[in-house]
Parts: C-alpha cells; sequence; structure tokens
C-alpha cells in the first residue's frame, strides 16, 4: 500500500462514540484471525491419519512448548466464535437489519457465517479422532446414510467406503484447513463490500 | 443432590459454553427489552405529537449536539481496535489457561461412548433424535432451520423497527424469533445437557447418572392404541392423522393470522404467506410431538415401510 493510499485509509470518517461492544462483527473477525494464525501453528504438528492423528495431537499437548495453549486457544476461540456468531444473528433479526439495499444480502451473510462457524466447530472437533470424535463422525455419518434416496451416497462421500475409515479424516481435515478458510475469506470480504457501501464504518 | 456431578458437568470444556449462554441469554433479552420499552415510550409520545415527530427520529441519538458525529480512523478507530484486539486475546489466554482442550482415549471402533454426546449447539438436534428418525432429526429439520432463517427477510417486509429495539412494533416477528431461540434451540441443548446422561436416560439436575438404571421405557405408537394390524391400513391410518393434523393446524394458524393480524395478511402475497404459515406450522409441530412422546409414551404417528414420523 501507497503511503497516499494508507493516509486516505487513516483519515477515513468512521462513526464517532462506539465501543467495540458495539460491533461484534470486528470480534468476529478478530477472532477468525486468531483462529487462522494459531490453526497454522497447530499444523505444523498434526497428521491427518488415523492412529498417527491421536499421536500428534498428544504430542502438541504434552511435548511441543506451548502447544498445550495454542489448542486450547484453538477451541476457546472457536467457542466464543460461533457464540460470537448466533448473537450476530440474533441482533441482526432483533434490529431488523435484513431490510434496505444491503439488507438481504448482509442477513444472507450473517445466517451463512453462522452456519459455517458450526461446520468449522464440528469438523475441527473430528482431528483428534479420538473417541469422542470417532464416535460423533459415525453416528452423524449413520444418520446422513438412513436419509432416502441420496443418504447412502452422501454417506460414502463421508466416510470413505462402505465404513468409517482414514480417508474420511483427511476429508474432514481438508474441508476444515483448505476449504472452510476460504469460503469464510469470501465471506468476509463480501461483507466489508456491503458494509462501506453508501456507509460510514 | 449430587453436587459434585452437576459441577463436573458444568466444567466440562465441552458444556462451558452453553453455561455461559445461562447468564448472557438473560442479560441480552433484559438489555433488549429495556431499550424497546424506552423506544416503545418514545412511540407513543411521537404518534400523539405530530408536531415533534417531524423533527425528532425514533431512534434514541446517543449524540451530544456538541460532538463530532464522524472521527478518523487514526487514532480514534485503531485505538479502540487495538484495545479489543487486547482485551480478547487476554480473556481467550485465560479460558485456554483454565479449561484445556479435551482429548479422549484413541479412537476404538469396538467400544461405544456412553453416553455419546453431541457438541453443545447440535444438542437440541440430538435430543430430537428421541422424538423423531434421525435422518428427519439430523437432515430435515436442520435443512428448515437453514432456509427457514435465510427467508426470513423476504416473509418479514415491514420498515418498522429497522435499526432500533422495539416491542410494540414487532410482537409477532420477534414473539416467534424468540420461541424458535429459546424453546427450540436453547432448551434443548440445555436438557441434553444437564438432563440427558448415559443411555440418552432422563435425569433431573442432581440425580446421579447411572449407567446400570433400568428404565422400563414404553413406546406406543398411535395405530397401535386403535388396535390397527396390517401394514398399509397403519400407512393410510398414519397419513391421515399426521396430514390431517397439519391441515388443522394449518387452519388453526391461518384463522388466527387473519384475526389477530390482518394488515399482516393483506400485505403479503400468495407465497410469502404459504411459507409463513408453513414455517409455523413446523415450529408448533415439534413441542407436540415431545408433548405426545414424553407425556403419552406415543414414539410414532405414522409408520410406514420406509419412514416413521
Amino acid at each position: 500500500m501507497s503511503a497516499a493510499g494508507l493516509t486516505r485509509v487513516l483519515d477515513r470518517p468512521v462513526l464517532a462514540r462506539r465501543t467495540f461492544l458495539s460491533d461484534p462483527g470486528r470480534t468476529a473477525v478478530f477472532l477468525f484471525g486468531v483462529e487462522v494464525v494459531t490453526g497454522a501453528l497447530l499444523a505444523l504438528y498434526y497428521q491427518p491419519a488415523p492412529e498417527a492423528s491421536f499421536r500428534s495431537v498428544q504430542l502438541i499437548s504434552n511435548a511441543v512448548t506451548f502447544g498445550w495453549l495454542v489448542r486450547a486457544v484453538h477451541l476457546a476461540a472457536a467457542n466464543v466464535t460461533v457464540l460470537l456468531a448466533a448473537y450476530l444473528v440474533v441482533r441482526a433479526f432483533f434490529r431488523r437489519a435484513f431490510l434496505g439495499p444491503r439488507g438481504l444480502g448482509t442477513w444472507l451473510l450473517t445466517v451463512g457465517f453462522f452456519l459455517l462457524m458450526l461446520a468449522f466447530y464440528f469438523t475441527g472437533e473430528a482431528l483428534p479422532w479420538d473417541q469422542d470424535a470417532y464416535w460423533r463422525a459415525t453416528v452423524t455419518a449413520n444418520l446422513v446414510a438412513d436419509t432416502p434416496l441420496v443418504g447412502p451416497w452422501v454417506a460414502g462421500v463421508l466416510r470413505g467406503g462402505a465404513d468409517m475409515s482414514g480417508v474420511a479424516l483427511v476429508r474432514l481435515y481438508a474441508a476444515h484447513a483448505i476449504l472452510m478458510p476460504w469460503v469464510a475469506y469470501w465471506t468476509i470480504k463480501r461483507m466489508r463490500e456491503l458494509m462501506r457501501r453508501g456507509a460510514i464504518g | 443432590m449430587d453436587w459434585k456431578q452437576l459441577w463436573e458437568i458444568c466444567s466440562a470444556p465441552d458444556n462451558v459454553p452453553i453455561v455461559l449462554l445461562l447468564f448472557l441469554t438473560p442479560f441480552y433479552l433484559w438489555y433488549g427489552f429495556r431499550e424497546a420499552i424506552k423506544n416503545d415510550r418514545l412511540i407513543t409520545q411521537l404518534e400523539a405529537d405530530p408536531a415533534l415527530a417531524k423533527t425528532h427520529h425514533r431512534r434514541h441519538q446517543p449524540y451530544h449536539p456538541a460532538w463530532d458525529k464522524t472521527v478518523h480512523v487514526w487514532p480514534y478507530l485503531l485505538r479502540i481496535e487495538l484495545l479489543a484486539a487486547l482485551v480478547v486475546t487476554a480473556f481467550l489466554c485465560i479460558w485456554a489457561i483454565y479449561l484445556d482442550a479435551p482429548l479422549e482415549e484413541p479412537a476404538n471402533p469396538t467400544l461405544t461412548m456412553n453416553p455419546a454426546k453431541a457438541p453443545w449447539y447440535f444438542l437440541g438436534l440430538q435430543e430430537m433424535l428421541v422424538y423423531f428418525d434421525p435422518w428427519i432429526a439430523g437432515v430435515i429439520l436442520p435443512n428448515i432451520i437453514v432456509v427457514g432463517l435465510m427467508a426470513i427477510p423476504y416473509m418479514d417486509t415491514s420498515p418498522l423497527g429497522n435499526g432500533y429495539y422495539t416491542w410494540k412494533q414487532r410482537k409477532f416477528a420477534l414473539g416467534g424469533f424468540l420461541f424458535g431461540y429459546l424453546v427450540l434451540w436453547l432448551a434443548l441443548a440445555i436438557v441434553g445437557t444437564f438432563i440427558r446422561g448415559p443411555g440418552w436416560m432422563w435425569f433431573w439436575p442432581g440425580q446421579t447418572w447411572d449407567a446400570h438404571r433400568v428404565v422400563h421405557e414404553v413406546n406406543i405408537h398411535l395405530h397401535e392404541l386403535f388396535g390397527i394390524t396390517d401394514v398399509w391400513e397403519i400407512a393410510i391410518f398414519g397419513g391421515i392423522a399426521t396430514l390431517g393434523f397439519t391441515a388443522v393446524l394449518g387452519g388453526a394458524v391461518d384463522f388466527a393470522l387473519r384475526k389477530w393480524k390482518p394488515e399482516l395478511f393483506r400485505k403479503m402475497n400468495v407465497i410469502q404467506y404459504a411459507h409463513l404459515v408453513g414455517f409455523l406450522i413446523m415450529m408448533i409441530r415439534l413441542p407436540v410431538k415431545m408433548v405426545l412422546k414424553l407425556g403419552f409414551d406415543i414414539k410414532y404417528v405414522w409408520v410406514t415401510p420406509w419412514f416413521n414420523v
């Protein structure tokens, strides 16, 4: 960014008298940044294969310097982000923020962001491949498999075969660490564009 | 009372968000309604005094006349953002230090977890498994919730209440949303967290979770009450009962809307109105099914060879 561009950004007018509690969306974006940084650190040690993944998470928790803290912050920030995303939906509804020229787009993006955060949490929880993770993934896949018509096929894609296999773990990891971060990035970017248009702040 | 177990449930890292919600939801509801009542008073005042309404906006302006309305990003906004980032980071670190991320035993396909609980925000759906077929509770209902949320702007088009809190002008919309949020999501998640123990059995708070407790669960289907035995008769009977109930409920919702919300009915087109009634029916049917199961032990109303409702 050129010096003139930087000056323009820094001199941009914003609404006075606002506290950071008045726009939780910014906090959500910051938390997303925290997730990206801690997630990248975790990815340095994590191995997405059935038994290796458990051992790598154990290594992160017990041997790597501050590994346990990075992992715990990653989870704590995920919890707070889900709460905050839910709060954004409720708040948008209560203030009827879905009206007006920008309203529809921002509302759909807000709901989408909430769902995306749930999906992040869900896929992320499966990655250590411990008892909890394995059985949650199995129960979810079975549930999908019961759906008439498309169910068995979708469940096969999720499981990577007839039974829960290591392929499922790789797919969950790919969704969690490659696909969904880009979707989240796009969501945030689009939201910022919509918020900027004709508005201050 | 088993206080130790209650504390263990509350302090499990997986359950902390739901415990936080127990405090945050009442606080924000109180705050929202406080603002709404203030605005409602102002609206009444402005409606009574048209001259004042010309110069005043409904919304509370947080500005002092002497203050600037806008300021520069630097330093005013960046200062706040830096402070916010520091506070949030400190909060996350404290949370992470006190509640370490859990790690169970390695995955073992031969040993089933009991109780195997979903993440806290899916516990409402897991509770639905008691009342519906797994694929209805796990696939159809979440999709209806998603579509329903996204459809709100298409159905709720009144300009009143845009950007300010009000109760008086949006009783119906807020009431419906709060019913969905408080009863269908939060209350069910709380039941899933605190009440449901091993084997997904019902334990009152304070009752010890005894995995070996034997519950004589009676599950009857509605057609058994009428003594129908043939598979096709059962399917037809269930279809009539389910669709008939839905039709009666839809008629009741339609009647109530026309009676108490005539302006809503007049403003909406057919597609909007049909969707509104449809989503309301879905929202009312869930608690009805729960009452049938918990109160009368009726598991399914409509049993067919392919699906049960």
